[in-house]
């Protein structure tokens, strides 16, 4: 596994759409400018999840997290969002990115940006064949609040080559071509783990508002118990 | 006899002055959403600011308002009628106020609504014009009469001598509060700007002598005996329907096709089809029937596709494999003869002539809107066509891999396609190749609503990147017009 050089990427960028080895990174704005001999610069893009208090004592990591974790804001470009010392919130990239089957990516926090101590991704392995912008876990570390500004250059998007990566369907279809920022998408923690042999203790009310008896993924009536869906073949949560 | 009735007096008058001075406060409160969050528009915050202004200059002239009250106690109560006046406004723009602060970035297309305002300002006479969104209840998109708030607001500076005039060139249009993140469905507001055109460029004045005479000539020979006030119903039908059909053809011209299968969507117009049927469809009982403000549905599609076909863009549609154009083939089968305009107000023969009148009109909307399309240079305002013809196919291949469509590859260099372009071709992918998105990740099932759904939203999100892109793309530095579309070489190669 190689890291893709200016000129790869460029010639990857130069391959049309249809070449599943192409590459598409859009808007790519000062493009003369934001390449690296290695790497492309990319910019906050202006969306945002800002996380909630929760209303328990604790972040509950379950299927109802994604609808109760966070509050939306827009910063329109010009704008710029006020980030606490030590707060996080979710972010994206300003550019849609869409990889080729048989490269993967990592994204990097600027270093200038790195030198505030924010901390712009902590999640950074970029599969072959996503598409979307790239979700930021933003932290800043730092002892004061911290100001961003969309449109501002703040990651770094590093390619590598896999030798044998082939085009495929695309998996994961909650996470295919998003342009906003998503909260995290989980089953109940007693799925994944009843997966291995293991009963979980703790259970919300969420837990029990999910199984009330339908499919969250096609709303088809479920008999309690059952791991799957006879409709959409969907893992569905436990009861 | 005595009487408990306490005298008009300087007292009354403060204490009225300060329950309309505590009213229009508590709106003013409401007007300051231009905090960093949540995010306005710009003609949003424009509309707050007016309130706000407003307000400042009522509650200054309510401030002085017992102070300058007449001497003569005689003449209080006419005095008074000035805070029922100041009331009577206040409440007119109470009703807007809520609206127009739930219709915040996160809870409009804003994307959307920004091009479309883009490409309205290149008609001429309405370049500068902006438009606030409002949040309605009503599943129906409307614009809010700017001559009503004119009317409202120039009451309040009849009284108040330093009241701002209503903003210039500012529109307010309603959409319902559940189409805050679609896409397709707000094209609709195309036709909503129509109707802030129709009303600021005075067209109904320039129609009334043309509907006079077609009103004349349908009544032809009973004229006589037809009441002045049946006549001025008459006109009033003919007026209401001009408008709507003008707003029809007006959404058209702005942004396309993709304006009338919008349309056919939002009013389910589907239903019409009906292969048992020797003509393939079968009108339901409100898609050939006039309304009182409305022409009926088929009618307004028939009059889409004279003008589609006028604009070149017909071929275009008509190669979209969906049940959708199907609905507009059958429109264009529909003849006058079949359509209907029933009302209690009239009876049966009056109402068909005065429906026969406005089918004699409707040529002449046409025509209207031929001339107001009309760009700065005052050349017909370019419809799209050709650039939806270049990039549909590009823009459905990057669709097709969920992709945003805002830079093209072509040759040795990047072309962003127009909003119309994308507009157009997003709906064409949406009709006719969702599956073919979602044949590509896996366990996604074409059968079920919700799957579909869900990629649906996904390709109007998008679009709506794409349209985004397109403002940040064609505004950098060493972006080249060519025609109408905008390209960059491509970064290789420079």
């Amino acid at each position: 596994m190689a890291v893709l050089s200016k000129d790869q990427i460029l010639n990857r960028l130069s391959l049309p759409i249809t070449d599943s080895r192409s590459l598409a990174i859009t808007p790519l704005l000062q493009a003369k400018s934001v390449f690296d001999a290695e790497s492309v610069d990319l910019r906050l893009g202006t969306h945002f999840l800002l996380p909630r208090v929760p209303p328990q004592a604790f972040f509950y990591p379950g299927a109802e997290s994604s609808k109760l974790g966070h509050q939306r804001a827009h910063i329109p470009l010009g704008g710029y969002l006020v980030v606490p010392a030590h707060q996080t919130v979710l972010g994206m990239t300003l550019e849609f990115i869409k990889l080729p089957h048989d490269v993967s990516g990592q994204i990097l926090t600027k270093s200038s940006v790195a030198r505030t101590f924010v901390v712009i991704e902590t999640a950074p392995w970029i599969h072959p064949e996503y598409r979307g912008c790239l979700t930021l876990e933003i932290a800043n570390v730092s002892n004061t609040a911290l100001l961003l500004y969309p449109g501002r250059l703040v990651a770094q998007l590093i390619l590598f080559d896999v030798p044998d990566g082939k085009p495929a369907s695309l998996q994961g279809a909650t996470y295919v071509g998003p342009v906003y920022p998503e909260a995290p998408k989980f089953l109940d923690p007693a799925h994944d783990l009843k997966t291995i042999g293991v009963d979980v203790k703790l259970r919300t009310p969420e837990v029990n508002r999910q199984t009330l008896g339908r499919c969250p993924e096609c709303l088809n009536k479920v008999r309690p118990g059952t791991l799957s869906c006879t409709v959409c073949g969907c893992e569905l949560p436990a009861s | 006899m005595t009487s408990n009735r306490t005298q008009l007096g300087i007292e009354t008058l403060q204490r009225d002055a300060a329950a309309l001075f505590s009213f229009v406060d508590s709106i003013g409160l409401h007007c300051y959403q231009d905090s960093e969050s949540p995010t306005y528009l710009a003609p949003s915050v424009d509309f707050f600011k007016y309130v706000r202004e407003l307000g400042e200059a009522t509650k200054a002239y309510l401030n002085v308002f017992p102070s300058q009250a007449p001497g003569d106690r005689r003449l209080y109560q006419d005095y008074r009628q000035k805070l029922e006046t100041i009331r009577s406004s206040w409440f007119e723009l109470h009703q807007l106020i809520k609206p127009a602060a739930d219709a915040d970035t996160l809870n409009i297309p804003y994307t959307l609504v920004e091009a479309l305002t883009r490409r309205l300002n290149w008609v001429q006479r309405f370049e500068t014009t902006k438009f606030a969104i409002l949040h309605f209840d009503e599943l129906n998109y409307f614009e809010v009469p700017v001559s009503d708030i004119r009317e409202a607001t120039n009451r309040l500076r009849s009284i108040i001598p330093d009241a701002p005039a209503f903003r210039e060139n500012l529109g307010l249009i309603g959409i319902p509060y559940s189409q805050s993140s679609s896409l397709h469905l707000n094209y609709l507001i195309c036709h909503e700007m129509g109707h802030f055109v129709f009303q600021e460029s005075k067209l109904k004045d320039k129609l009334l002598p043309h509907i006079e005479t077609s009103i004349v000539q349908a009544l032809y020979p009973q004229l006589e005996q037809t009441s002045s006030d049946d006549l001025d119903w008459s006109k009033d039908r003919l007026a209401s329907w001009s408008e709507e059909l003008f707003c029809d053809l007006f959404a058209v011209w702005l942004i396309g096709p993709c304006y009338t299968l919008a349309y056919v969507e939002l009013f389910g117009l589907t239903t019409v089809l009906d292969p048992a049927s020797t003509r393939g469809f079968s009108p339901t009982a409100g898609s050939l029937e006039f309304g009182r403000i409305h022409p009926a549905d088929l009618f307004r599609l028939k009059q889409q596709v004279i003008l589609l076909r006028r604009l070149n863009w017909w071929g275009e549609v008509d190669a979209i494999r969906s049940h959708y154009v199907d609905v507009l083939r059958c429109a264009v089968e529909i003849d006058d003869s079949e359509l209907e305009f029933r009302t209690h107000e009239q009876p049966p023969d009056y109402s068909r002539k005065t429906l026969k009148a406005f089918l004699a009109l409707a040529p002449r909307i046409m025509e209207l809107v031929i001339d107001v399309m009309r760009d700065s240079k005052g050349d017909a305002l370019e419809p799209g066509v050709s650039n939806y013809q270049r990039f549909v196919g590009p823009i459905g291949e990057y669709l097709r891999r969920a992709v945003v469509p805002s830079t093209i590859l072509e040759g040795d260099d990047h072309w962003y396609p127009d909003p119309v372009a994308l507009l157009n071709a997003s709906m064409k992918f949406y009709l006719e190749s969702i599956e073919g998105l979602m044949n590509t990740i896996e366990a996604q099932k074409t059968s079920l609503a919700g799957h579909r759904s869900r990629w649906i939203q996904r390709v109007e999100s998008l679009t709506a990147k794409a349209i985004e892109d397109y403002q940040l793309l064609v505004a950098e530095k060493g972006a080249l017009q060519v025609g109408s579309s905008f390209k960059r070489p491509n970064p290789k190669s420079s």
